[in-house]
């Protein structure tokens, strides 16, 4: 991606709905996810006009993940509903909520992973992360998730 | 699980509220980044180079022979005052020349362009008077003047190395002894005063009497190292010359 304006309005306009999800899903919030974002892109913007930039997903990924990361840190994970938003399925809450459970950085690698569909290599760049960890948050991440999910659909039916 | 999970959060994202201007705030978020950032480095860049000065500053007023901060000397003719980098040589050549017992240091403002000035004090730190030094650029062949007779020429002396020079010593008043000098390079017509004078309102006589002897000022003024001890470009007779010391018997300027 090159450092020109239109470059990078293209790449903000394809890529702001989907990094808005990833951070919904990391803080289960739209209006915190919608802050997060533009403040993450912003910052694409920014450095990408100085040079800075080499791989702008890795970029705003790594960068949207530490947001969240950070942000968990001194907030309760609350998932919230969008102002006016249809009644969300019970089923939808019960992901979240288990989702929400699971630390961050494992939490991020779902996301990313199971989500946005990267790779583990590109997951690791972003995160941080060897290989070997990634794959070792996704394999506890998933089993922990499944178990959750369970627990919460058997507390319903009880 | 994988599948699933993917499943799952498609319908959790069903609330999704839709864009507005996000794309435009984001813009302008990133250009309100690249103005503070310029406002972060060129505050950084000036407090660099405030803080080089202030070093620069210091390290002058700590490594540099006689630089008094508390003297109010023009910023200008002070620099030009110093003709190199050595502590200052004009004292060099008069401080072994007086008595040992007294001391020799800077006198505030103690230096211009084509001066120094410096005090004298006795080992019980008494005051014992002024030393004052100029030079000037004589053009012409010049008339040492004559106290007792104003507007005739005073017959010269000669010291070695091509230096002619007349003294003006004058204890009569005890209230204000002086011993001068007025020495002038015969081959380039530059032209040293040396002035020792006493303390003044002092009680009596001795205790008034200047730091050197007459014969003291005249080795001093007839030494050839003194008329090098200035930089080539100081001349008492040039534009800061307000600034230069008044001499008992002053240097005629060849309009007179």
């Amino acid at each position: 991606m090159s450092g020109d304006d239109d470059g990078l309005r293209d790449y903000v306009t394809s890529r702001l709905p989907s990094l808005r999800r990833s951070a919904f899903l990391m803080c289960g919030d739209w209006d915190l996810a919608t802050e997060l974002t533009e403040a993450c892109l912003a910052r694409v913007v920014a450095d990408s006009r100085r040079g800075a930039v080499a791989d702008p997903d890795v970029y705003a990924y790594a960068d949207l993940m530490e947001a969240c990361r950070r942000r968990n840190r001194r907030r309760e994970h609350v998932f919230v509903a969008a102002a006016g938003a249809e009644g969300v399925a019970a089923e939808s809450i019960l992901v979240l909520d288990a989702l929400h459970k699971l630390a961050p950085r494992c939490r991020a690698v779902l996301v990313l992973r199971h989500w946005d569909g990267f790779e583990v290599d590109a997951v690791g760049a972003m995160l941080d992360l060897d290989d070997e960890r990634v794959d070792a948050y996704e394999r506890a991440g998933l089993a922990a998730l499944e178990r959750l999910i369970e627990d919460s659909r058997t507390a319903l039916a009880g | 699980m994988t599948t699933r999970l993917n499943q799952l959060l498609e319908h959790v994202l069903d609330g999704e509220p839709v864009i507005g201007d996000e794309i435009d705030e984001i813009f302008r978020r990133a250009d309100r980044m690249r103005r503070r950032r310029l406002q972060a480095l060129i505050g950084s860049g000036a407090a660099v180079v405030a803080v080089i000065a202030a070093t620069g500053y210091a390290l002058t007023v700590t490594l540099m022979p006689g630089a008094d901060t508390s003297a109010p000397a023009p910023a200008a003719s002070y620099a030009a005052a110093r003709p190199s980098a050595v502590a200052d040589p004009v004292l060099a050549l008069i401080a072994p020349i007086a008595d040992a017992k007294l001391r020799i240091s800077p006198r505030p403002p103690e230096r211009g362009s084509g001066w120094r000035q410096y005090s004298v004090t006795d080992s019980a730190g008494r005051p014992r008077g002024t030393i004052e030094v100029a030079v000037y650029h004589v053009a012409e062949d010049l008339c040492f003047p004559v106290l007792a007779a104003p507007g005739k020429c005073a017959r010269t002396e000669w010291a070695p190395a091509g230096v002619e020079y007349v003294r003006y010593d004058d204890e009569k008043d005890p209230d204000w002894q002086v011993h001068q000098t007025i020495a002038r390079h015969i081959t380039d017509g530059r032209t040293v005063a040396v002035m020792a004078t006493g303390e003044r309102g002092a009680d009596d006589a001795a205790g008034g009497k200047p730091g050197l002897t007459g014969a003291q000022v005249q080795k001093i003024a007839t030494d050839r190292r003194l008329f090098d001890a200035f930089g080539s470009s100081e001349d008492c007779f040039g534009p800061s010359s307000g600034a230069c010391p008044a001499f008992k018997v002053p240097v005629p300027d060849g309009s007179d």
